[in-house]
């Protein structure tokens, strides 16, 4: 089982990106243009030069601003950035310049790696709208261009062939199909670049402020497709400060500053606190956190049994160990699901919960995965547990994770012929009567 | 299928799948690397073949008419085209490599795409490169064969080692470019420095010369140079000058799983900060 089980498309677990400022600085500096500009401002200078992305011709020869001296600083853009993300979800992704927006969305769109923390996502992250305006050949057809923009999404020709005619139709390119780019206008090769990138459906979408392109009707129709997505079960992320836009395409929102989360929930909540905010208006460092809503769920400890109930940290193949989550519920009606994941070499298979938990009376629960070690393949197995809590009011899922513990499963004595890779998993929520007070969250 | 992004981009086999997957990218990026050579010249396409034959005609002029060079019994010219299209190969492959990240940097900026499809697809000057030369030596055939009435050509099993020799030739450079497309992204010195070495190291394979004529004291030298034996291997695959000189051979091959080795894992660690970087 995968994370297909939660219906999680994104899961976005505790990633952080570091960028080291003064790398890439000579030995011996260059002295007649050796300019201190640093990376953050390149990123934006580049950005403004996006709109001659047709004209790449400067490429062998433009000169390269490095940073030619100084020392090396550290930046954490982002920093411990938890996100789920469920399929036909859209969060919005909003905050001030420099505040780690568009950082995400390369850690998402696998530009760039993140420093730590991990990104799961269940099928195919089409790359950010726009993104592939640059690839648009002109000398080639426009019939020719749906193949050679699709390569950048790892689209098969077969279906390349069948989307092609519903391409040509969205972009409204029908009729040029067969004329090369070049003589078409600026704004019919965006709507080609566009219309690519919105079929073939994608099961992570990602867009930033260029979410849109070209006259105004194409772009009610780009905003149609992606709402048409979003019914299709595709998950969007939208990283904008067009508020509005944002309020009127997503679900949830998520507001950075400085590279942390100041606030995660409805999306006209976000944007309402964001707006008041004085960092809408200018970029100013400083400002406190938002009063966090109170936690409805904290994990109390992790533990693993064995079938007597010690604690153990390995195992005999064969044997059947327990992962113990112990939570205390504050809040009633929330949805308890857990979820285990076993790390071991390239697989990390992840097990949860089929039948979640709704918690009637807030308390102590226990979640239990029965572990059955049988014909495991004996090693070392880093594992992993969480607690997916569902809000009855809408508010997003959030995922608490436990801390990571270790198993180490001992080679059985009897003959391993016959070995699965995997252990099998089954779930049971227990109410402990001992204690059916909900202890209150640490102030 | 589920997709995975953690800080370290995940393995060689899962590299190479995603490679293969990306194939058709590969030629896009070849394709785009030799146009963009040739951009903003008055004589575009006319390039590829002209430095080439530019190239040959200076130096088999040089080291044929003047200075005599041996060349086993063959015209000059034919030995020197043949020896030349191998290390062509090699040099161009080498330097490429060292930009193929760093060209595409508008790219890599945009999209996600298997860094080692823009490696690959460097490969396409050198690759291009030695079909204008197998061109020429069919020129140079015809010639012979019209002016002494042989075409000094010796096709047989033999030039199943020209075809092995080739594809040592791709192999090392691409190795090297493991190493180098990484480097080249951090710093202009890469290339700088790497048209002096392959410059020099040029003198030093058996291209200009047979391997027979270097000085008995001097063999050593040539034995270790990794590009020897696949040069060699060339020449006795289309003329069968020569052999397939073992000890070079070895040489090839440990060069290869060497540096292939460490340039994967170099790749791997380096590639994504060098990229950031850009």
């Amino acid at each position: 089982m995968t994370n297909a089980a939660t219906g999680a498309a994104l899961v976005v677990q505790g990633i952080g990106k570091r960028y080291r400022l003064g790398r890439g600085g000579g030995l011996v500096p260059v002295p007649l243009f050796g300019n201190r500009l640093d990376r953050i401002d390149r990123d934006r200078r580049r950005d403004a030069d996006d709109d001659d992305e047709l004209d790449e011709d400067d490429e062998l020869d433009e000169p390269d601003e490095r940073q030619t001296t100084g020392p090396i600083r550290e930046l954490w853009a982002l920093r411990d950035v938890n996100l789920v993300v469920q399929p036909g979800e859209a969060v919005g992704v909003v905050g001030p310049t420099g505040s780690g927006k568009s950082t995400l969305m390369k850690i998402l769109g696998r530009i760039t790696p993140p420093t730590e923390g991990r990104v799961e996502v269940q099928g195919r992250v089409a790359p950010m709208l726009g993104s592939l305006s640059g690839f648009v050949v002109a000398e080639a057809t426009v019939r020719a261009n749906v193949g050679i923009l699709a390569r950048f999404l790892g689209v098969p020709h077969a279906v390349v062939a069948r989307n092609l005619e519903n391409i040509l139709r969205f972009a409204e390119l029908q009729d040029v199909a067969h004329m090369k780019v070049k003589h078409l206008s600026r704004g019919m090769s965006d709507r080609l670049a566009y219309a690519v990138g919105l079929h073939f459906e994608p099961d992570v979408l990602l867009a930033d402020d260029r979410v849109v392109a070209g006259d105004p009707p194409f772009q009610e129709r780009c905003l149609a497709r992606i709402e048409e997505l979003l019914a299709q079960r595709t998950a969007l992320v939208f990283a904008s400060n067009r508020l509005s836009k944002v309020t009127e395409l997503c679900t949830h929102g998520l507001w950075l500053e400085d590279g942390q989360v100041r606030a995660h929930g409805r999306v006209d909540e976000v944007v309402r606190a964001y707006r008041e905010s004085p960092s809408s208006l200018t970029s100013e460092r400083g400002r406190p956190p938002l009063e966090p809503e109170p936690p409805s769920v904290t994990i109390i400890a992790t533990r693993l049994l064995n079938q007597a109930g010690d604690l153990v940290a390995e195992a005999p193949a064969g044997e059947t160990v327990t992962v113990e989550i112990d939570v205390g519920v504050h809040k009633e009606g929330v949805i308890l699901t857990g979820s285990l994941t076993f790390t071991r070499g390239a697989e990390h298979p992840r097990f949860i919960d089929p039948s979640p938990h709704v918690v009637d009376v807030p308390g102590r629960r226990l979640l239990q995965a029965r572990v059955t070690l049988d014909g495991v393949v004996p090693g070392d197995y880093a594992g992993s547990a969480a607690v997916i809590v569902t809000h009855p009011d809408g508010r997003p899922s959030d995922f608490l994770w436990t801390k990571p513990f270790a198993l180490r499963v001992e080679a059985a004595q009897e003959d391993d012929s016959q070995r699965a890779n995997r252990p099998t998993v089954s779930w049971t929520v227990m109410t402990p009567a001992d204690d059916p007070i909900a202890p209150t969250p640490a102030a | 299928m589920s997709t995975v992004i953690e800080p370290r981009r995940p393995g060689a086999a899962h590299a190479a799948g995603e490679l293969w997957r990306s194939r058709r990218l590969v030629g896009w990026f070849g394709k785009r690397l030799l146009e963009k050579r040739y951009q903003r010249t008055w004589l575009g396409w006319v390039w590829l073949p002209l430095r080439p034959t530019l190239d040959v005609a200076a130096r088999a002029f040089v080291f044929g008419s003047i200075l005599s060079a041996p060349s086993e019994g063959v015209p000059y010219l034919l030995f020197f085209l043949i020896g030349m299209s191998a290390w062509n190969l090699f040099e161009e492959s080498v330097f490429w490599s060292s930009r193929s990240l760093e060209l595409n940097r508008r790219t890599l900026r945009r999209v996600y795409v298997p860094r080692l499809t823009m490696l690959v697809g460097s490969l396409a000057i050198g690759a291009v490169e030695y079909l204008i030369y197998m061109i020429m030596a069919a020129l140079a055939v015809t010639y012979y064969l019209l002016a002494d009435g042989t075409t000094y050509l010796e096709l047989g099993a033999n030039t199943l080692a020209a075809v092995a020799g080739l594809a040592l030739i791709v192999l090392l450079a691409q190795s090297f470019g493991l190493w180098l497309s990484v480097l080249g992204a951090q710093a202009r010195d890469v290339r700088f420095f790497l048209r002096y070495i392959t410059g020099f190291w040029f003198f030093l394979t058996p291209v200009i010369y047979p391997l027979g004529a270097v000085p008995e004291n001097l063999r050593w030298l040539a034995a270790i140079n990794p590009v020897t034996a696949p040069v060699e291997m060339v020449k006795y695959g289309v003329l069968g000058t020569g052999g397939v000189p073992m000890a070079p051979l070895a040489v090839t091959l440990g060069f290869i799983v060497v540096v292939a080795t460490g340039g994967i894992a170099f790749f791997r660690r380096s590639e994504a900060a060098a990229v950031d970087a850009m």
